[in-house]
């Protein structure tokens, strides 16, 4: 083996070694798809608060909050809290929905998550309650839910089928003028 | 290095092929027709990229670890595919022409241990279907998207795998056989409005050296092979515009061509691996998008209880196995088959039945793609500053303000977003159709005759029309949420 080979050979090598060298920086589990920051550490009695929902945009039915908690004071990811999340429609009528944010369904182990089944869709409040060794806190953000997105069957089905016949038209139109110019021909649509 | 490529006389001679005159010619705009041929033009593009790939990497590593916080998750999954498909319907391969990956190149060439070519039984697509399969396997099973971490690991094998075979092969085998990016870049841009050409075939007539494709003193010759003459298809083609660079006859036009002009005419490849690629890519988008809305977690729950498959990788492997390998396979066969059937032509052999209405699948595809990757771009587009702002006051830079606005995120009002994905999805599909149409409609076959060829393809399109439109009217899931139990 010549010396460059040699060398080009070590220099993989070292870059696979590299490669293999077990990390610790690992992501922190599953998340969810289309997730916005609502909220970052903010100050929520003796916590700051994250909060992130999903999907984007939130709509009727389905709306998730991620909730992460930090104390204040040192900045220690708090895990042992009661975490309450409520829902109170702004912009009308609509019973609140009260849902206690749960490490169960967060993606992320160390948060708090909870899935809140809005009614209707505007503005709503939405309040997250704190409640645990450090004390109580409690903060507040604005979401606007939108109406289930509905693509009508006509559009959906009804125009491609359209755009297929209309091929099939102008097919057989296409034969009949070839038929007439060739008159040999046996073909037919 | 080993073996340079070079012109040889089983290739087709330039001027051959009929080519309308060369009317615009972006090399030759001010300004950007100047910075595109200049010998350093390409390492601009790439430099930037590079730059963003290596902020992928760092931030993906040590960042946040919350995807809409960290800017590996969001370049990756947000900007680059919106980039990516905006450039392809507009421009070009833009993102091969500006690829970071294959910047280490110089340094791969320097190291090259043996310099031989990329082993024949692997120059095809196969290996790039292979490649996608794996990467959007991977993107589900591991929820690529939700991960910094993995996402900057996928930047550094994308880095790796383009160093070791440019290391180990003399041609561009990374680009051309293996890269899924380019695999994907390679099947839509065969849609796209510019196209290397010679501004004058004579030109190209008279050549001896074929620089273009051969190389000159100072600039390589085409990575991928491919002449200038000769080039009738953007497949293969990264943009790197080598050949316009290497040309002493500054003879190398980048212009636009008719729309669908690859498609329509009968230029497409006879080949399986090109035929089943564009075709499995369609089905690539539908599984990807299938993935983000509820019904597949009813499907992950069935197979769990009717199968007692535990695992997730194992359901996803059933499930995308089934949807992106067996389907498009049976579609490919199934069509030929029942063109030739229908047709009552038994001396058309499948492959040519097949490769004749395949270019309709690029058209449906394209507007699968960009229905959902336009979706990400659209409602998440602006969501960058707040990352980047995050990014720098992680690093005490208080450059673009003390706080991050996470307020910022949609590109486009709410109520645009759906009818866009409506407008991009049907457009797809009569686009597909006006291609199928035109492709039956040649010389030597009657209407009625090329009918019934492209009935069996125009009702599969049909059907992934209105499957699609079906799931981009399913609000996007709260994904990792709603599977519990089943993970």
């Amino acid at each position: 083996m010549t010396r460059r080979r040699l060398r080009s050979a070590i220099c993989l090598i070292i870059l696979g070694l590299m490669l293999s060298i077990p990390s610790s920086a690992l992501g922190e589990g599953p998340g969810t798809g289309g997730r916005l920051i609502r909220l970052e550490d903010e100050p929520a009695g003796p916590y700051l608060l994250r909060v992130v929902s999903s999907p984007s945009p939130p709509r009727v039915g389905s709306l998730y909050l991620e909730v992460r908690v930090t104390e204040a004071s040192s900045g220690r990811e708090i895990t042992d809290a009661t975490v309450w999340t409520m829902a109170t429609f702004v912009d009308g009528e609509a019973p609140p929905l009260v849902v206690e944010a749960v490490h169960a369904i967060a993606p992320i182990p160390t948060e708090y998550a909870s899935h809140l089944p809005v009614s209707r869709s505007g503005v709503w409040q939405v309040t997250i309650t704190v409640d645990g060794t450090p004390g109580h806190g409690e903060t507040s953000l604005l979401l606007q839910i939108l109406e289930t997105s509905s693509i009508s069957a006509y559009l959906s089905v009804g125009l491609p089928l359209a755009g297929l016949a209309a091929l099939g038209l102008i097919f057989i139109f296409l034969q009949r003028s070839y038929a007439k110019s060739s008159p040999r021909s046996s073909d037919d649509v | 290095m080993g073996a340079s490529p070079s012109i040889t006389a089983d290739q087709p001679r330039p001027g051959s092929i009929y080519r309308p005159p060369v009317g615009l010619d972006v090399l030759h705009l001010p300004l950007l027709g100047r910075l595109l041929r200049w010998r350093w033009g390409r390492l601009v593009f790439q430099v930037f990229f590079f730059a963003v790939a290596g902020l992928v990497i760092y931030d993906g590593l040590t960042g946040p670890q919350l995807a809409p916080e960290n800017s590996a998750t969001v370049l990756a999954w947000v900007h680059y595919r919106g980039f990516v498909i905006l450039a392809l319907l507009l421009a070009g391969n833009l993102f091969c022409f500006g690829c970071p990956f294959t910047l280490p190149r110089t340094l791969a060439r320097r190291l090259s241990l043996a310099g031989g070519r990329w082993p024949s039984p692997l120059r095809n697509k196969w290996v790039s279907i292979g490649g996608l399969f794996l990467i959007f396997w991977l993107y589900e099973w591991l929820d690529l998207w939700a991960s910094p971490w993995l996402t900057a690991w996928v930047a550094v094998g994308y880095f790796l795998g383009s160093f070791v075979l440019e290391a180990l092969f003399a041609e561009s085998p990374f680009c051309k056989y293996v890269c899924p990016l380019g695999a994907f870049n390679f099947v839509y841009a065969t849609a796209s409005p510019l196209q290397i050409r010679p501004r004058e075939a004579s030109v190209c007539q008279t050549c001896v050296g074929k620089e273009c494709v051969n190389g000159s003193a100072a600039v390589p010759g085409c990575g991928t092979e491919l002449f200038v003459p000769t080039i009738q298809s953007n497949m293969d083609c990264t943009f790197c515009l080598d050949c316009a660079r290497a040309c002493p006859y500054d003879n190398v036009a980048l212009s636009p061509r008719a729309p669908l002009e690859e498609l329509t005419h009968d230029r497409w490849p006879a080949r399986w691996d090109m035929v089943f690629l564009v075709v499995a890519l369609t089905f690539f988008g539908i599984s990807n998008a299938f993935g983000m809305v509820s019904p597949v977690y009813a499907v992950h729950t069935w197979m769990a209880q009717a199968l007692g498959l535990e695992s997730d990788g194992l359901r996803l492997l059933l499930l995308f196995g089934v949807l992106n390998l067996a389907l498009p396979a049976l579609v490919v066969f199934g069509g030929a088959g029942l063109s030739r059937v229908l047709s009552k032509r038994s001396d058309q052999p499948p492959l040519q039945l097949a490769s004749r209405y395949a270019p309709a699948f690029v058209a449906m595809g394209f507007g699968i793609w960009l229905a959902h990757y336009g979706f990400h771009f659209a409602i998440a587009g602006l969501t960058i500053i707040p990352v980047m702002q995050s990014f720098l006051l992680d690093h005490g830079l208080a450059w673009l303000g003390s706080r991050p606005d996470w307020a910022m995120s949609r590109l486009l009002p709410q109520t645009w977003i759906l009818p866009m994905q409506v407008t991009a999805v049907l457009s797809g599909f009569f686009v597909a159709l006006y291609v199928l149409s035109r492709r039956a409609l040649r010389p030597g076959t009657t209407p009625a005759i090329g009918f019934r060829e492209l009935i069996p393809w125009a009702i599969v399109l049909l059907l992934i029309t209105i499957a699609s439109l079906s799931i981009f009217n399913l609000p996007m899931e709260m994904r990792g949420t709603f599977n519990i139990g089943v993970r």
